[in-house]
């Protein structure tokens, strides 16, 4: 935690290698965010590069006393997604089965096995609130925790945790009803 | 209200434990048995949404977005740092002061002004507005040597005082202003035929100029006597013009270089130690002006500082020569200083690479193609 203000702080005075620490270390993190986010890849990717864009562009302006440096870039990343949903919202959609990513490895049939499940358990988190969608993208795909989810989403520690349980549990519901539907 | 509390905080914990590999479901519901049956389902589900949102971007586009952002930072140089301490209308307001009442002079008389003090900023826009509203483009060369200059003691005063995050900044400014030399619209000395060898592949050594043979005018004069190198000196790449003994010093290859038909100069001062001399490291270390000057350090402000003769190209020339080795040498020594920590280095290398570089495109602009 220490390590990551010192880059902070570092990337703040225009040091190029700190901002690329941050940059390795949440990149994976903010693509997986955006991809659950979205469901398309491609668009994914490109809303990535943006929001490290925007966060280079802005880590002067960044307070260090305010929110924590991964609550700032997560909400970059949201409010990249909700301008993007906004243009986006007259075209037409893409069918899902053809825009979620599929894993990066070799193994075909647990590609598919893997698309399957995420088809699923992506489906299911459209049946959730955004409050909830939204704490379910942060610690699952952004890997966040309560107290920087909490942060992100300016709510207390416990009313995340409580979001995290209905939301979990809402999941359950919607798959155990999917799996019931299908036989 | 009160258990849901409590099943919120054992849920979580068993997910944080959970997404970050460090436990099993099972070993969770181990250590919550009287939870087990709730819990069980609910972890149940968030192994398999990790599952799925375990998707990692391709090696194409990992390494596409990479090669995009570092394009990126090298565009925009550095962030723009929001300075709050003191707004812009107050960095105007003293630049102006600084400028329009106190007179041009003052500004560079602020020196003492370093990067982190609130004034700083006032001090760079003081620089620039000199810069703009310079008489010609040679008094601007002069003015972004002097810049250039006062940069490079800033960088040996931050790093004597372990003040280095702004370090980088100020290399990166360095490097801007021998850019903008490269491209001012000089005079060019058609007497001067230099040919430039760049010298980058050798990330330790100045880019290497050699001179052409001599033509039609008298040859440089090497005057070995009067050179000196710093006292208790024991960098071998050291050259500089103060004093002490000249022992060590080996006269540099001599570059030939024609000079104007007109010039009565008395060329002094070319000293390279034996290491640079190994490296065939072919440096013009030379300024050349009257004997008056020879070791008292930049040449145009020994003949009267900037505002001496301007016109004069070579005068020009001298100066930068001077100054860019009086710059490079300087934050040679701070690299080869023990004093000075391993994580300044690598920007005060960028510093130095951007100052000889710089001064190489710098030096291009004086010489006809």
């Amino acid at each position: 935690m220490q390590e990551e203000l010192n880059l902070v702080q570092r990337a703040r005075q225009g040091d190029h290698e700190a901002f690329a620490q941050l940059y390795e270390t949440h990149f994976d993190k903010i693509f997986r965010y955006l991809v659950l986010k979205i469901r398309n890849q491609a668009e994914a990717e490109d809303l990535t590069q943006q929001v490290f864009v925007k966060a280079y562009e802005s880590i002067g302006s960044f307070q260090m006393q305010g929110v924590p440096f991964t609550a700032w870039l997560y909400r970059i990343a949201h409010n990249q997604m909700v301008d993007y949903i906004r243009k986006e919202s007259k075209k037409p959609t893409v069918p899902l089965d053809e825009s979620l990513p599929i894993r990066d490895d070799s193994d075909l049939e647990g590609e598919i096995e893997t698309k399957i499940e995420m088809e699923k358990v992506v489906l299911a988190t459209k049946q959730l609130t955004k409050a909830q969608r939204e704490v379910i993208s942060l610690r699952f795909a952004g890997g966040l925790t309560i107290t920087e989810a909490a942060k992100t989403m300016r709510k207390s520690e416990g009313a995340i945790k409580a979001l995290q349980h209905s939301a979990i549990l809402a999941l359950r519901k919607t798959l155990l009803a999917g799996e019931q539907g299908g036989k | 209200m009160g258990n849901n509390k409590q099943f919120d905080n054992i849920l979580d914990e068993c997910l944080e434990r959970l997404i970050t590999g460090q436990e099993t479901v099972e070993q969770c519901l181990q250590r919550y048995p009287e939870y087990a049956n709730e819990l069980e389902p609910l972890l149940r589900t968030a192994v398999l949404m990790n599952k799925a949102v375990d998707v990692k971007p391709s090696a194409d586009f990992r390494a596409r977005a990479r090669y995009q952002m570092q394009l990126k930072m090298a565009e925009s140089k550095a962030p723009q740092r929001v300075t709050r301490v003191v707004p812009r209308w107050a960095i105007a307001a003293c630049t102006a002061m600084f400028v329009f009442v106190l007179g041009g002079s003052t500004v560079f008389a602020s020196a003492g002004v370093m990067p982190g003090n609130p004034l700083y900023a006032v001090k760079l826009a003081a620089e620039n507005v000199q810069v703009k509203f310079a008489g010609s483009d040679q008094t601007r060369v002069e003015l972004y040597v002097a810049m250039a200059d006062q940069r490079v003691n800033e960088m040996v005063w931050m790093a004597s005082n372990n003040k280095t995050q702004n370090i980088e900044a100020a290399a990166q400014r360095l490097d801007s202003y021998y850019n903008t030399i490269g491209t001012l619209p000089l005079p060019k000395d058609t007497e001067l035929s230099w040919s430039l060898a760049d010298n980058a592949n050798q990330s330790n050594s100045a880019p290497a100029f050699t001179s052409a043979a001599p033509t039609t005018t008298k040859p440089m004069v090497i005057t070995p006597d009067t050179t000196k190198l710093a006292s208790g000196a024991t960098d071998k790449n050291a050259v500089t013009t103060t004093a002490a003994t000249t022992t060590n010093a080996v006269i540099a290859p001599v570059p030939t270089i024609a000079l104007p038909p007109d010039t009565n100069n008395v060329i002094t001062t070319t000293v390279v130690t034996a290491k640079q001399t190994a490296n065939s490291l072919q440096r013009g270390d030379i300024f050349h002006g009257t004997g008056n000057q020879s070791n008292t350090g930049n040449p145009a402000s020994a003949n009267g500082g900037s505002n001496s003769n301007a016109s004069n190209s070579s005068q020009l020339l001298n100066t930068l020569l001077y100054n860019s080795i009086s710059q490079t040498d300087k934050i040679q020594q701070l690299l080869d200083s023990n004093n000075v920590p391993e994580s300044v280095k690598p920007a005060l290398r960028r510093a130095l690479a951007a100052s000889k570089i710089g001064f190489s495109n710098a030096i291009s602009n004086f010489v006809s193609p």
